[in-house]
């Protein structure tokens, strides 16, 4: 047997006289069972020797009878390491609650820090948050198309729509698709069944739904022969559609609905939120083609969308589509392919729809990540000071026997618990600014229920808050083996504290930057803005109801038809008890729509190259009084205007300016494109310049006739009243369908409200800059305080030397602060001309105020310097305060 | 006690009655046990040392390692006092337990 070993060393028994085993032992337990089983068997043989057995009999029978030696062994070693386990796991959670605890206490100490901190970091992940939020449900997920990786746009030439023969011709001939379908966006009149109204909705051949795998949740899709003509009067709609017309009924299938004046059956509903091609898609009826429809370009602008076969690419089916077009060529179907025309190309359906959105949405997540970086930069920085005093108290309870993991620990739980209240505030942040992120991408193709935070969200803000955690408890940890070091080999800063001062400074010289470029975007949109709907527009928005009518081509083809549809409208309107007076006008003003033809003058014919545009409109009796705009000379519409009378025209002053310069515009004759060949119009009125087509800019050139002499068929009515415009809706309505119930109305909308929303581009993007704006500055003068008080604390000890010979704590402060101004102001300045390049990217948005705008530029620049000296005040003051002799001995 | 059956509670009991008045190792254990209860009480080894790491991780028992009076090193094991506490009430228990299987062993018919 082993010769004896000496009494044992490494483990100590705790005060219960128990050995305190950890799972980490398990050499040791083995030993130490091993050790006692052996010394049972070497008392069981000196048993037996003191009986008379020999040595080798007793040992030999001692090992027999202890049966299962190796059996005891192993169990009574599960036994121990169990409970070690067990008392690890008890300690461990034990450690982690005081942990918490303390970290809690900490922070509620210091309770203004605590928000700073904790703001910070929500600020990071929370933009983060909001950004991928709206990636997600605009991007990622909301395509419920089957297997859509293989769904692909095809343009055969080009960005120009196809015709359904084209279709056809691509079915037979290319082999890389298993089908090919094609549709188009359309604005359909909806009457029959409840109040008339336009939507938007879409033609489809039959095979597009079960193309793309979209499933009706109640009836049916398409069938296949069902965009042939005859079997075509049926229609599938959303379920938005599907709410308000039919108010959830689920015998919907059965019914028919009035499509453009035919009826149609409605045999099926789609699933909520299916935003294909765009949120707004109502209704689908089958694009049939019917021999005398050929030239119904309606279904000539099909966009085609194909399901790639299983070993096709875009790549290959691109070139078979290109062989496709060259058969199409030689066999005389089409004319020669022009080599200056765009090849065939084919898009990822996915990537069309949401082409404009998504580069946007990456590039304003990669902004976010860069605030989340940063601010976690400034979080770890304000924490510094902290942890360099912990770090001390860390060091020597290490030096004592703490273990160094128990030490990691305690500071990766405390920034584990910072991480958590941060991500908390995150989720408020998240669910409180993704909705107006939404909003402010409003024309995206981005459904409503965005501003329900979903699980990638979430799961993203804590997976962040976990590894900020993690990231800022283990950076803190290496700070307390800096210090171990110091401790141990006494000297001062070291290296790596330089090193880090000077990133520092440049992270807060950065963010600085950063800060100024947005603030000096969001100042310029915002002035544009105001600038936008400050100027006089020439009209008076205020008190005036707008909408428009669209009289079906079906029932009023004819011109006169169409006047008198008009006119009895007119009449109606005006005999609304509350409405002082009401006009037409065949575009909406702001809406983005003109007919700019070229001016004629009699007898002054336009020189070689030049070009003389107007704005045309025709216009009703009572349009000019009912958008307040003046009379200036001559006269303007009334009742003797009509086809028969003498043709006439009333234009604007910026006309008679740029036209008749000097003379007067009454009496002369004038035309453009779209009067008829060879008449001529008389001018019988000057009017004020009016902003009608763009707020943008002055008074344009216009010339308007008369509704009775050039009516158009779908007209913007102007009504104005007396009272608030929002309760003349409901009587304005009903006086239109007085005189035809089954002419669809737009909504009215109070004209102030288009106003509003023609300026809509240079508010959210002041709105948008200037959050971005705000975020930036809280970090940037975030990142100043830290850098502040990081190198005050540093540079305490000279501090104190000053004060000791004599300095006071006003010069000790006056030298940080100025220190920090210098800073800023070199943040500032390189702000200044990031900014001076970046402004012009703003280019048309820009109003009435220069990229390089000095007020703004200097205005901003002097803000920002003095936040910045502000936030360095506390930090400044707090060193001039400490005790020098107390700064000295630390 | 801890253990699935009977035995191995008793076995503990037994362990802790054994020291009671002083401590002792595994072996000394084992030749007390035998020489109070006779040969119907002889241990096996492969249950009582797993008894005594029990014991000692439930707190009732202390263990550390000395010299026999031969100089021999071996772990000598003492009672603490929620270990006495244990003793007593699983005495009790035990006495409770034998009483009834003793009145059931003796019923007569009904």
């Amino acid at each position: 047997m082993t010769p004896e070993q000496p009494l044992p060393a490494a483990i100590e028994p705790d005060r219960h006289g128990r050995l305190q085993w950890y799972p980490w032992h398990r050499h040791a337990i083995r030993t130490e069972v091993e050790r006692e089983l052996r010394s049972h068997l070497l008392l069981h043989v000196d048993d037996l020797r003191a009986q008379g057995m020999s040595a080798e009999d007793a040992e030999a029978h001692a090992r027999q009878q202890f049966e299962q030696y190796a059996a005891t062994l192993t169990h009574c070693q599960e036994i121990r390491m169990s409970a070690a386990g067990k008392a690890r796991r008890g300690t461990l959670w034990h450690e982690f609650r005081q942990d918490v605890r303390f970290a809690l206490r900490t922070l509620a100490r210091r309770p203004g820090h605590a928000a700073l901190l904790i703001g910070t970091l929500a600020i990071g992940v929370g933009s983060s948050a909001v950004v991928l939020q709206t990636l997600d449900t605009a991007v990622l997920s909301v395509f419920p198309f089957r297997r859509p990786a293989e769904l692909v746009v095809v343009e055969p030439m080009g960005p120009v729509s196809q015709s359904k023969q084209m279709l056809e011709l691509l079915r037979r001939r290319s082999t890389d698709f298993t089908a090919i379908a094609g549709y188009s966006q359309w604005g359909f009149t909806l009457t029959g069944d409840g109040h008339p109204e336009e939507v938007d909705g879409g033609r489809a051949t039959a095979n597009l739904f079960e193309l793309l795998g979209l499933e009706a949740q109640l009836g049916r899709t398409f069938a296949e022969g069902e965009d042939q003509p005859g079997n075509d009067a049926v229609a599938v709609i959303s379920h938005g559609l599907w709410l308000r017309r039919f108010g959830a009924d689920s015998s919907v299938v059965s019914r028919t609905m009035e499509i453009d004046g035919r009826p149609h059956q409605v045999i099926g509903v789609l699933p909520a939120a299916t935003t294909f091609p765009t949120q707004k898609t109502e209704v689908w009826i089958p694009a049939t083609i019917e021999p005398a429809d050929a030239d119904d370009y309606s279904t000539n602008y099909l966009t085609l969308v194909g399901r790639l076969g299983p070993d096709a690419t875009i790549a290959s089916a691109e070139a078979g589509v290109n062989r496709a077009l060259e058969g199409m060529v030689v066999d005389g179907i089409i004319p020669s392919l022009n080599p200056a025309d765009p090849p065939p190309s084919l898009t990822p359906l996915r990537t069309w729809l949401l082409g404009r959105i998504r580069p946007t949405l990456l590039l304003l997540f990669g902004a976010a990540c860069a605030i989340l970086g940063l601010a976690c930069a400034n979080v770890a920085n304000l924490l510094h000071v902290q942890t360099r005093s912990r770090a001390q108290e860390l060091a020597i309870r290490a030096a004592l026997g703490a273990g160094r993991g128990r030490l990691v620990r305690q500071l990766v739980t405390e920034s584990l618990v910072l991480a958590a209240a941060a991500a908390v505030v995150s989720v408020g942040l998240a669910a409180a600014l993704s909705g107006a992120l939404v909003l402010a991408l409003a024309e995206a193709v981005v459904p409503s229920n965005a501003a329900v935070l979903g699980s990638i969200t979430i799961g993203w803000i804590i997976a962040v808050s976990l590894l900020i955690g993690l990231g800022l408890g283990l950076y803190r940890s290496r700070w307390v083996e800096s210090e171990l070091s110091i401790l141990h080999l006494r000297s001062g800063s070291s290296g790596q504290v330089v090193g880090w001062r000077r990133a520092l400074s440049i992270i807060a010289i950065t963010q600085v930057t950063v800060a100024v470029v947005l603030m000096i975007g969001a100042a310029l949109m915002v002035q544009s803005h105001r600038r936008l709907v400050g100027e006089d527009p020439g009209f008076r928005a205020e008190g005036v109801l707008s909408f428009s009518v669209a009289p079906p081509s079906a029932r009023y083809s004819t011109d006169e038809q169409q006047a008198a549809y008009h006119k009895a409208v007119l009449e109606q309107l005006l005999a609304i008890p509350g409405v002082t007076v009401a006009g037409a006008v065949h575009l909406m003003p702001l809406s983005g729509n003109n007919w700019n033809p070229t001016l004629h003058i009699e007898g002054a014919p336009l020189p070689e190259g030049a070009s003389r545009e107007v704005d045309w409109r025709s216009a009703s009796p009572g349009y000019f009084e009912t958008m307040g705009v003046g009379l200036i000379r001559g006269r303007m519409f009334d009742e003797s205007d009509h086809a028969s009378g003498m043709p006439v025209a009333v234009v604007t002053e910026a006309l008679a300016r740029r036209d008749f310069p000097g003379s007067d515009p009454i009496g002369k004759r004038v035309r453009t494109g779209f009067e008829p060949e060879g008449q001529y119009v008389t001018i019988v009125g000057v009017v004020a310049d009016m902003k009608e087509f763009t707020l943008a800019g002055p008074g344009r050139p216009a010339i308007y006739r008369p509704l009775g002499q050039m009516p158009i068929s779908t007209m913007a009515m102007m009504v104005r009243t007396s009272q608030s415009p929002d309760a003349l809706s409901d009587a304005v309505r009903e006086a239109v369908w007085r005189v035809d119930p089954e002419v669809p109305i737009s909504n009215p909308r109070p004209f102030e409200s288009v106003v509003r929303h023609a300026a809509a581009p240079q508010r959210r993007f002041g709105t948008l800059l200037g959050v971005a704006g705000a975020l930036a500055l809280v970090i940037a003068l975030v990142g100043v305080y830290g850098m502040v008080s990081y190198v005050a604390d540093q540079r305490s000890r000279e501090y104190a030397l000053r004060k000791a010979f004599g300095a006071t704590g006003r010069d000790i402060s006056l030298a940080i602060m100025q220190w920090a101004v210098t800073l800023a102001a070199a943040g500032v300045l390189a702000g200044l001309v990031a900014a001076a390049l970046a402004t012009r990217m703003l280019g048309t948005y820009l109003y009435g105020i220069a990229p390089l705008d000095l007020a703004t530029f200097a205005g901003v620049g002097a803000v920002m310097v003095l936040a910045a000296s502000l936030a360095s005040v506390r930090p400044a003051w707090r060193v001039a305060r400490a005790d020098p002799a107390h700064l000295l001995r630390a | 006690m801890s253990g699935g059956d009977i035995f191995t509670g008793t076995l503990e009991m037994l362990v802790l009655k054994a020291l009671c008045w002083q401590p002792m190792h595994g072996y000394g254990i084992n030749k007390w046990l035998q020489s109070h209860g006779g040969a119907t009480l002889k241990v096996n080894e492969g249950a009582l040392y797993p008894a005594l790491q029990r014991l000692v991780v439930q707190g009732y028992v202390a263990e550390a390692w000395d010299r026999t009076p031969n100089g021999r090193e071996a772990k000598f094991y003492t009672l603490l006092p929620p270990g006495r506490a244990r003793l007593t009430s699983e005495v009790r228990r035990w006495q409770e337990h034998t009483s009834a299987v003793q009145a059931v062993l003796q019923a007569a018919p009904a």
